[in-house]
């Protein structure tokens, strides 16, 4: 009021028919209690809210109900009483008409408050002027408070300035898209709130002077705000601004520089400039949340267009939905219908009346066909021209659309279509009817997408190339401990040449002294047992096979417990018949095939055996849903159990009929076994000969399996099985021979 | 209950193609009726066999693409065409030549390119350089001497109608002639200016007919831009242009033609308005329209002092149209939040 | 005589000055930049998914660079083949069908994980690692690293990896480009308006 404001213009503009006589005639009344409240969890720009409370939970009005999600987050507060029945997807208020996460309030029509107060009572301070900036930003950010007027920003962050010194706080009371009066209603009704709301936004940026922009054609809500000023003895410090009518001044960057002349740098931030921009509506909420510790539950919404009787504007709880605001309206529904959320040049149409009203419903605009009749056809861009002059950005409306429908992008992006601030005024004023805004979101959008990729890429570039060096780092050091592996064993080879002997006759010892009925006895047995485990194998094998084609595995369960059960009790047999291993084991510990370490491998294999059934009793008992997995594992280490044992029996079994030759059962040095051994009769060639061909068998099945595990032990087993072979082949001529002999 | 999701803005304001091209048309009846005073009903009936050529050119072409005729029809973009070309054409030239370039600015030059909106070229002039560069004699010799003030010497009607599609040259020759630039220019070196302005053709200041046309044309075209339809650089750059070219290069009227004959004769002001500033393949940024105009100017003064044609707007304007794509990339308005202007198509560094 | 002299003293001192011009210009203006190979493996997907029939983008952008095609990257399709084109100056190729069709929206892989059973495989298919798990425990795929590049779906010994196509919210979803008027005539006769008037 006392300072001369000097005002600048800024280019383009339109001046489309105001329509808002029909809604700020009437007072703002009070919607009623709807039977649901719907509160999506994201009603503003950062990450959803996180819920913290459960379907049943029973919640009182204001009570925080979803926590903010880091920074730019923004809690959600229950606008009435009630009970939480669902927390669930629901199709939200956006032009996607997608579902997102929202909880589902049922009022108990009590409405009662949780207990709130002001800061300054909370703090118990005396003056109520100097209460600390980071309490207020605290009390703002705790009560829920988002830009009301379009966006949705969380007011707290954006009142974090950081290092930029704010000299200019603007707030917003343009509202100059057509039909809406939610702002001009609230400056008439709360102007008291909304210079309550500049002191603490200035007293919070430490700013000097508040600028309220409004439009020459809200007489009363200036009025009212004049009153106000004067009532709270602040004409010094904010000035009520009237700016001409056009559209769209309400923009913050176009408001900006009406009010100061200055420009938002592109991809900047007003705050660069010292200016803060903010809503009426918001500062009036701010002035609430202090002053009495009430959250932003409710609204003001304008309900208007022709396809409603009852024009006006409502105090709505957020969460309400659309179709109860409507029908509380006299709405009649018109053919092809719409319902638009916000005004006519930027709000959006709703894909059904079933969504809520969320913090940043200004308007739900329901226009008959006569009233806002939709576009023609497009025909093609003339170039006219006509946009360029109504752009406020100063863009080329008419290149980014050609562009755009070209798909060819990085022109676009050239032509600053960033800067692009979606007003309209474009499309209004294009006279072959283009959408063109539609075409600049695409685009946007397009190459937001394309970003998100090339940025993806460039991710999975650098993983790729990790994984790659991983994997030849691994490869290198798998090659360096071969080697190392290999001297090792080239070492003790060495040593072990220089006493054959020394070694050979004490092994063969314990072998002559056995008695050949015996071992003859134990051979059979043995090879009883081999066949045993064989089948074993089989049936354990095929199982895994069925888990893998027949999900259902609950029919299978008691199956596998009885399977289980004749495992335990193989279990308890092999681990007796390893108590006397040790002393019927060959001597040679380089072997990887030699009875100790097969009996080992298969100790180990039962061992993990157990505590794989164990895991599973346990997953069982308490019904989680990886049971199905654990038993599928329990039957693969089954079979491993099975199949180490059998190799060791064999190993076991071949040990025995060579303790007669005195032979060396490694194989790795089949010639010098020969020559050790005692000269072989035909039987016991032939006994030597099958037991070796069941060895093959077993490495083979063996190798086979690891393969289709993909264990790292292929390479090992492939060379175990040739070397099998080679024995093999060895005792195969042998036996020819001594056939001949 | 499906609602209708259409993306904003949900309303729009009061233009439409199709009216803009209507009072486009109707900017040029001033320019018409005086034309059809001084040289008689060629000019009518000329203008009206190019509309008809037009409309029914289209029509055929839209058919053949199997596009909408009647939507297309619609966007009068033909109808304005087919106009400015029969403006343009000698108001007795036969019939064929005005059917031949109307034809051929529908066929080959508007719809080959994709119908409207895609031409790179103003469709118009394409068909008005066709005529031209194919039958010099027939475009040079079959404008109206215009030593006819009272009207009663104007080929009426019939005599109209006879030598359009008749070819009757015996009656013909009573009336055409070459224009008056034409004339300017082949006469110069044999008279002075004086005597020269002396001729019936030039007649004195404001007796031919040519600079009431002329005046006509630019009453239409102010009218036009108080409609907002076209706005002030193209013609203003171009005039500018053309007048500064004539009063520095050509001061000497004993050797050069003068400023007003330039201004308010041959077609300048129906080019100043109403083709130079045909939108769709003119340049379309405010300093781009600026630079295009000049463009023009300049070229109009040099083909036709230089030139061996009599006029030069078809030319002058055909090769801006050429500029007018790289014009527009290097003329881009500074964007609000920028501290300058962006230059060309690639994308380069923030300004 | 003396004219061819002045002739050819113009056309050489023309050729010189130009040649020096063009010297200067490729030394003033010349393009810094990284070698061929990275500059076109920028522009490939990076989906490493071999279906170019290279074991991973980065030996495919080798290849291209000693005059390999370009058309073989199903994952990028024709938009990679345009930009890769426009780098090297030569002529666009349609997708080389032969290694695969350009798919419409991109996918990613999603483990059934109550049927998992944890035996790793998908693990070690996985070109960007874009799978958490262990021996014998439950798979997941973590969706922001996967790449679509369905290695991981054939080693699976239970089938229980899927491959979905990437879900968009409401932070991701963007309007499309509105039909053109043309096309909405041809497709709908009845157009917006005369449906209103019905
Ligand atoms: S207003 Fe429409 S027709 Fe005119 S230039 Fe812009 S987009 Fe093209
Ligand atoms: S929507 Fe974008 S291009 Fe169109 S007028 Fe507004 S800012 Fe300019
Ligand atoms: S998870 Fe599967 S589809 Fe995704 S990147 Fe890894 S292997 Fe490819
Ligand atoms: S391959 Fe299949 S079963 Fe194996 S870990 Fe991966 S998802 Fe699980």
């Amino acid at each position: 009021m006392t300072h001369l404001i000097q005002l600048h213009e800024f280019d383009g503009g339109i001046h489309p028919p105001e329509n808002k006589r029909q809604s700020n005639s009437r007072p703002i009344r009070k919607a009623s209690l709807p039977s649901e409240l719907v509160l999506p969890l994201h009603q503003h720009i950062g990450a959803p809210a996180n819920p913290v409370v459960a379907v049943g939970d029973t919640v009182l009005k204001g009570q925080v109900i979803a926590e903010p999600e880091g920074f730019v987050s923004a809690p959600l507060h229950a606008p009435t009483s009630g009970k939480i029945s669902a927390i669930e997807a629901r199709q939200v208020p956006h032009a996607s008409g997608l579902s997102e996460t929202c909880i589902v309030i049922e009022p108990d029509g009590e409405d009662t408050w949780i207990e709130h107060q002001g800061l300054c009572d909370a703090l118990g301070l005396d003056h109520c002027d100097d209460i600390p900036v980071d309490k207020l930003l605290e009390r703002i950010r705790d009560c829920g408070i988002a830009g009301m007027g379009g966006a949705g920003f969380p007011t707290a962050v954006k009142l974090h300035t950081g290092k930029h010194k704010i000299d200019t706080l603007i707030l917003n009371g343009a509202e100059c898209e057509p039909y809406i009066t939610a702002d001009d209603m609230l400056m008439r009704e709360h102007a008291s709130e909304v210079i309550r709301g500049a002191q603490i936004l200035l007293q919070i940026l430490g700013a000097e002077r508040c600028l309220i922009g409004v439009e020459d054609n809200k007489p009363e809500a200036i009025a009212a705000l004049d009153d106000a000023l004067v009532q709270h003895n602040e004409e010094h410090h904010i000035d009520v601004v009237t700016i001409p009518t056009k559209y769209p001044s309400g923009g913050e960057k176009q408001l900006i520089q009406i009010l100061t002349g200055k420009e938002v740098p592109s991809g900047g931030i007003p705050a660069s400039l010292g200016i803060v921009c903010q809503n009426v509506g918001t500062a009036a909420a701010i002035a609430d949340a202090v002053d009495f510790g009430r959250p932003l539950i409710s609204r003001i919404t304008t309900v208007t267009g022709d396809a409603v009787r009852d024009k006006g504007n409502w105090e709505v709880l957020l969460g309400t939905p659309v179709s109860h605001l409507l029908s509380l309206s006299g709405y009649r529904p018109a053919k092809r219908e719409r319902v638009v959320m916000g005004g006519p040049m930027m709000g959006f149409a709703l894909p059904t009346t079933e969504l809520p009203v969320v913090k940043t419903t200004n308007c739900l605009l329901a226009p008959t066909e006569k009233e806002l009749p939709t576009n023609n056809p497009a025909m093609a861009c003339i170039r006219c021209g006509l946009c360029a002059e109504a752009c406020p950005a100063d863009l080329l409306p008419q290149q980014l659309y050609w562009f755009s429908k070209a798909q060819e992008f990085d022109k676009a992006e050239q032509h600053n279509l960033f800067d692009c601030i979606e007003c309209g005024a474009c499309s209004y004023v294009c006279p072959s009817e283009i959408p063109l805004v539609q075409y600049y979101r695409f685009s946007k959008g397009a190459i937001r997408e394309e970003r998100a990729a090339a940025e993806k890429a460039e991710q999975a570039r650098i993983r790729y190339e990790a994984r790659i060096d991983r994997q030849e780092r691994e490869k290198a050091e798998k090659e360096a401990k071969r080697k190392a592996r290999a001297e090792a064993a080239a070492k003790a080879q060495s040593v072990k040449k220089e006493a054959p002997a020394a070694k050979a006759v004490p092994a063969a010892e314990p072998a002559a002294n056995a008695d050949l009925e015996k071992l003859q006895k134990q051979l059979a047995a043995a090879q009883a047992a081999v066949a045993k485990t064989k089948e074993k194998l089989e049936a354990a094998r095929e199982d895994p096979e069925k888990a893998d084609k027949i999900p259902a595995f609950e029919s299978a369960l008691a199956k596998t417990q009885d399977k289980i059960k004749t495992l335990a009790k193989d279990i308890a047999a092999a681990k007796k018949a390893a108590k006397s291993a040790p002393a019927a084991a060959g001597p040679d510990k380089g072997d990887p095939n030699s009875p100790e370490r097969l009996q080992k491998k298969w100790e180990t294999a039962a061992a993990r055996l157990e505590t794989a059934r164990k895991r599973l009793a346990d997953a069982e008992v308490d019904g989680a849903d990886t049971v199905d997995a654990l038993r599928a594992g329990v039957e693969k280490q089954e079979a491993r159990v099975a199949e180490a044992k059998s190799a060791y029996e064999a190993s076991l079994n071949s040990d025995a009929s060579l303790k007669t030759a005195v032979s060396n059962n490694a194989g790795t040095d089949n010639t010098s076994a020969e020559t050790v051994a005692a000269k072989p009769d035909a039987e016991q060639l032939q006994k030597k000969l099958l037991a070796q061909k069941d060895r093959v068998e077993k490495a083979k099945e063996r190798l086979e399996m690891a393969r289709a595990e993909g264990l790292d032990s292929v390479e090992a087993l492939e060379k175990a099985l040739n070397k099998q072979l080679d024995k093999l082949a060895a005792f195969e001529a042998q036996a020819s021979t001594t056939g001949e002999v | 209950m499906a609602l209708l999701t259409l993306s904003s803005p949900h309303t729009h304001g009061p233009n439409r193609t199709s009216r803009i091209m209507l009072t486009v048309a109707l900017a040029t009846l001033p320019g018409l009726a005086v034309m059809t005073w001084f040289f008689g009903f060629g000019s009518l009936i000329n203008t009206v066999l190019a509309i008809i050529t037009a409309l029914a050119s289209e029509a055929l072409v839209l058919k053949l693409r199997k596009y909408p005729v009647s939507f297309f029809l619609k966007d009068n973009t033909a109808l304005v065409t087919g106009l400015l070309l029969g403006l343009a054409l000698p108001p007795l030239a036969p019939w064929w030549i005005t059917v031949l370039a109307t034809s051929f600015a529908i066929i080959f030059a508007k719809q080959i390119y994709g119908g409207m909106g895609n031409n790179p070229f103003n469709p118009a002039m394409v068909g008005y350089a066709l005529v031209l560069i194919s039958f010099p004699v027939q475009m040079t010799t079959n404008w109206v001497t215009s030593f006819q003030v009272s009207g009663s010497d104007v080929a009426g009607f019939t005599d109209a109608l006879s030598i359009i599609f008749a070819g009757a040259s015996s009656t013909a020759d009573a009336f055409t002639g070459a224009t008056p630039l034409d004339q300017y220019k082949y006469l110069i070196s044999k008279e002075t200016s004086d005597e020269l302005l002396q001729r019936n053709t030039f007649n004195g200041w404001l007796n031919g007919g040519w600079e009431w046309v002329n005046l006509a044309f630019l009453a239409g075209g102010l009218f036009l831009m108080v409609r907002r339809i076209i706005t002030w650089h193209i013609p203003v750059s171009m005039l500018a242009a053309l007048g500064i070219c004539s009063l520095i290069l050509g001061w000497d009227e004993d050797l050069y033609t003068p400023l007003s004959l330039h201004l308010l004769s041959g077609a300048t002001m129906l080019g100043a308005f109403f083709i130079a500033t045909d939108p769709v393949s003119a340049s379309t940024t405010p300093t781009g329209k600026l630079i295009y105009g000049a463009g023009i100017g300049i070229l109009l003064y040099v083909i036709r002092t230089w030139g061996a044609y009599p006029d030069a707007v078809a030319f002058a304007v055909l090769l801006m149209n050429f500029a007018a794509p790289f014009i527009d990339a290097y003329t881009q308005p500074r964007s609000y939040g920028h501290s300058k202007p962006k230059r060309g198509l690639k994308p380069g560094e923030k300004s | 005589m003396s004219t061819i002299i002045i002739a050819i003293v113009v056309l050489a001192s023309l050729a010189a000055l130009f040649g020096a011009l063009l010297g200067f210009a490729s030394v003033r203006f010349r393009v810094e930049g990284n070698p061929v190979v990275d500059q076109v493996n920028d522009l490939l997907p990076q989906t490493q998914c071999g279906q170019c029939g290279f074991p991973g983008c980065k030996p495919y952008a080798e290849a291209i660079a000693d005059g390999e095609k370009i058309n073989k990257c199903p994952p990028g399709g024709e938009s990679t083949i345009q930009a890769l084109a426009d780098l090297l100056g030569v002529e666009p190729e349609p997708l080389d069908a032969e290694h695969g069709a350009e798919k419409d929206v991109p996918m990613v892989a999603y483990i059934r994980e109550d049927e998992c059973i944890g035996c790793t495989k998908c693990i070690q298919a996985c070109p960007v690692d874009a799978i958490l798990g262990a021996a014998k425990q439950m798979h997941t795929v973590i969706v922001d690293e996967c790449t679509g590049c369905d290695l991981c779906v054939e080693p699976c010994p239970v089938d229980c990896i899927d491959m979905v196509p990437q879900s968009t919210d409401t932070s991701s979803w963007y309007w499309q480009a509105p039909t053109t008027g043309v096309e909405l005539i041809a497709t709908d006769r009845r157009s917006l308006k005369t449906e209103a008037h019905a």
